[in-house]
């Protein structure tokens, strides 16, 4: 024991976890885990994920740093979640502290919390982690000897919302840049925290917010109280994939081996953040996949892989790594899956290679209704091609088939509603045609969120009124189908537009929300939509003037000072070529010069196939 | 081939389901690069078939499973190399390989013997007394997860205090057929203890 608030820890995994749900989730002990002697290491960091185990244990993310991290000598890193309500309330009841999974440390004695926050639902879970670690939860009232917290993830491509709870945050990829910050601290060891924190701020990519600046929405050109600019870091080649070479001991989501296998979209649909902020496209060399994938497979003994990316078709030896895969699954006796298709790059070559994989679920995502409005968002699929390859995937003998849509786009009107209406159907008679009852679709209705970063980053959000007559129409025109359908509540949909298009006074509204008893938001367990509202309101904000409020495309954006490569003038070209229904090609179709390869230094195409 | 491991299941994976102990010997034994035998059928499934389940939050001295491998290997080879890629919280007594065509492992046991022990030795003040109280008993009616109630009382064929050994003092051997299955956790209910009083260890199943 190192700390004499272990021994109260200790007492709690014996004696109470048995009493909650899933009590293997804070214990640890996975098959791989890294588990350093505390007193030999000198800088402790602890890597959390605002969500439960079961979410967070397959986060290539906290994969990725943890590797790092514990190949040093002189670092070690342990892992935190969120607790479930059950563990949450054992915790506060017999007065114990978080604890890392490890050895069982309070998080509070770190050197160092590292945030991933991928989504923007979780920041609620952050500001409850950090009172469950008895650290102040805003940067400006911690203490010499509480840890230093740093955040990165998707959602801090717009830090400001949580600007208050966070002394740094991370622009772009985290393992690029992992390094230089325990370096920083490290060779400041004797220096103040609030030393610290400012020399953090001179690392390229890092954000530290401070008073002098802001980001308020305004209506001046020139804000001239926005922070000085910050540009993302990024690996400019992937030589080796992230590997999660830890099993987990209980179920968790996932349970498989990801591979990532491409960085970076080349599509450019306007709706999609991650397409933006993760260019340039970089690929894994086929030769690097498959070896990670062996040795993935030897070191965990886990059979399922999954082949990750945002497009994963479009990689440009795909044909060859199926080829492969397919080979090493006789061999080695696994299943892959390969989430992420594009219809345009999923021919007829690619579903023989899978021939004799077990059929599972096959996502399509067409995204809009109609073919103009598939123009319009830039993710143009004729809806021909559409139906012919389900008719081939049907042929081939998946079973169930997931579609996705999204409505509230600039522009949207009822017949692309109907669009979807008939899309579905049309599915819906093939499928059935083809392999009777064993067929079942499920259709997924999401509203446009309009993200920091995208071309639709000047468009508003759609009103409640709106979404719910388009659900109605929906409801309607599919009912006759008797499939299953997803209609997300339109105040969670509020909540996540507002979270992630903040300025700094959102910072209030999330701590408000926290201190009312909001948690875990993206669960049905946990969103209230009345703390929120009251919290929106005591804070004073105008969900008009944030979510609704037609935009001047010059006025400057809460998130203008994080510099992603991609020029503002490109973002507004492709908002205004929406309006028109102009599609843009893709970038490897022809380059439409959205400013990365100036901004990050790069040549797209030799960064795409690793030759840099 | 078809190998019996017996194993040790210990407190590091006290809470890992029965279900999830399935999981955990496939990827052992893959990771100790055995090909492991699957079923025939549209969802094939490696053939890997689990003794007596255990309740989550026991720990045991005698756990086994049966495992299908493609080919005929020492056993004691087997044991070294898997002993190498189980997780903490595993340790194997021994590996034996048996008859192809025997039985399937739950339907050879009848009874399971268990220790108990308690985290606060208050809890150990006037132990004897109820437990002959309980003994005393006619029926004891408790209450299934179905919410259907059954008699307890047959199913107890041993339960006494014991010399202590590593802190477990209570000595207990209950029925383990399909359908007579005692709890050792139901015992120490009925003798008054809450969940988070005692840690229950399984001893012996046959």
């Amino acid at each position: 024991m190192i700390f004499k608030t272990q021994q109260e820890i200790f007492d709690l995994i014996d004696r109470d976890l048995i009493t909650i749900q899933k009590p293997g989730r804070y214990i640890g002990g996975e098959f791989n885990q890294v588990k350093k002697d505390w007193s030999l290491t000198s800088f402790h960091v602890a890597l959390a994920f605002p969500d439960i185990y079961d979410i967070g244990f397959p986060n290539l993310g906290i994969a990725a740093l943890y590797n790092i991290i514990n190949s040093r000598s002189d670092a070690l890193a342990e892992r935190v979640f969120a607790p479930w309500f059950d563990m949450e309330s054992l915790l506060r009841k017999k007065k114990v502290p978080l604890f890392s999974l490890e050895s069982k440390i309070p998080i509070s004695h770190f050197d160092l919390i590292g945030f991933s926050i991928p989504y923007e639902t979780l920041y609620t879970n952050v500001l409850n982690m950090l009172d469950l670690s008895k650290i102040p939860l805003h940067s400006e009232t911690r203490q010499s000897d509480d840890p230093i917290i740093i955040a990165g993830g998707h959602s801090t491509f717009n830090p400001e919302p949580m600007h208050a709870f966070i002394d740094a945050f991370v622009i772009g990829e985290g393992e690029s840049v992992i390094n230089d910050i325990i370096d920083c601290l490290i060779s400041r060891k004797e220096l103040s925290r609030n030393e610290k924190v400012q020399a953090l701020g001179e690392i390229p990519g890092i954000y530290v917010p401070d008073s002098e600046h802001s980001t308020l929405y305004t209506d001046d050109p020139k804000n001239s109280l926005l922070p000085p600019m910050v540009t993302k870091r990024f690996h400019k080649k992937i030589d080796s994939p992230i590997k999660n070479l830890l099993v987990p001991n209980i179920s968790v989501v996932h349970d498989r081996i990801a591979i990532e296998i491409m960085r970076g979209c080349s599509r450019g649909c306007r709706f999609c953040q991650a397409g933006m902020i993760m260019r340039p496209v970089r690929e894994l060399s086929h030769d690097n996949i498959i070896n990670a994938i062996k040795e993935s497979v030897e070191k965990t003994g886990i059979s399922e892989i999954s082949l990750l990316s945002l497009s994963t078709s479009d990689h440009s030896q795909i044909s060859e790594i199926l080829h492969s895969v397919n080979q090493l699954s006789d061999d080695y006796q696994i299943d892959f899956s390969l989430p992420s298709l594009r219809i345009e790059t999923f021919d007829e070559n690619l579903m023989n290679s899978m021939q004799s994989k077990r059929k599972g679920n096959f996502t399509i995502a067409p995204e809009a209704g109609s073919e103009a409005r598939r123009s319009a968002i830039n993710k143009p699929i004729p809806f021909q091609d559409i139906l012919e390859t389900v008719e081939q995937i049907c042929l081939k003998g998946w079973n169930n088939i997931k579609l996705y849509f999204m409505i509230g786009f600039p522009g949207e009107t009822d017949a692309d509603i109907e669009g979807i209406i008939d899309l579905c159907r049309e599915i819906n008679t093939i499928g059935k045609k083809i392999l009777k009852g064993r067929f079942k679709l499920h259709v997924s209705i999401n509203t446009l969120i309009p993200k920091a970063h995208t071309p639709y980053q000047w468009a508003t959000l759609a009103r409640k009124e709106t979404v719910e007559a388009k659900y109605q129409i929906l409801k309607d025109g599919l009912k006759p189908l008797k499939i299953k359908v997803n209609y997300p509540d339109y105040n969670l949909i509020q909540l996540e537009a507002l979270l992630s298009r903040g300025d700094r006074k959102i910072s209030d509204v999330i701590f408000t929300a926290w201190k009312n008893g909001a948690k875990f938001d993206a669960w049905r367990e946990g969103f209230s939509a009345d703390i929120w509202q009251n919290s929106i309101r005591e804070n004073k904000i105008s969900l008009e003037s944030y979510l609704y409020e037609k935009r001047d495309i010059n006025q400057q954006l809460p998130w203008d000072f994080v510099n992603t490569g991609v020029d503002k003038s490109f973002l507004k070209k492709e908002f205004l070529k929406s309006r028109e229904g102009k599609t843009t090609p893709g970038c490897f179709q022809k380059c439409s010069a959205c400013g990365i390869m100036q901004n990050l230094q790069i040549d797209c195409s030799k960064a795409r196939i690793g030759d840099i | 081939m078809r190998i019996r491991i017996s194993y040790q299941k210990m407190l590091s994976l006290r809470f890992t389901s029965a279900l999830d102990m399935q999981r955990i010997w496939e990827r052992s034994i893959r990771r100790a690069s055995y090909k492991i035998t699957y079923s025939q059928g549209y969802h094939p499934q490696p053939k890997i078939q689990l003794g007596l389940p255990l309740p989550l939050g026991f720990i045991s001295e005698d756990e086994k499973v049966d495992v299908w491998l493609e080919n005929d290997i020492d056993k004691e080879l087997i044991k070294t190399n898997l002993e190498l890629n189980i997780p903490e919280g595993l340790e194997i007594n021994q590996i034996e390989k048996i008859d192809p065509s025997s039985k399937p492992l739950v339907t050879l046991i009848k009874i399971s013997e268990y220790a108990v022990r308690f985290w606060d030795d208050n809890n150990k003040v006037n132990l004897n007394h109820s437990i002959s109280d309980l003994l005393q008993e006619k029926e004891i009616i408790r209450i299934k997860r179905n919410n259907k109630p059954y008699d307890l009382r047959p199913l107890i064929l041993d339960l006494h205090q014991m010399e202590a050994k590593d802190d477990f003092n209570i000595f207990m051997a209950l029925k383990s057929e399909q359908n007579q299955m005692g709890r050792a956790d139901e015992v120490m209910f009925a003798l008054g203890y809450e969940l988070d009083a005692f840690l229950i260890k399984r001893l012996l199943s046959y």
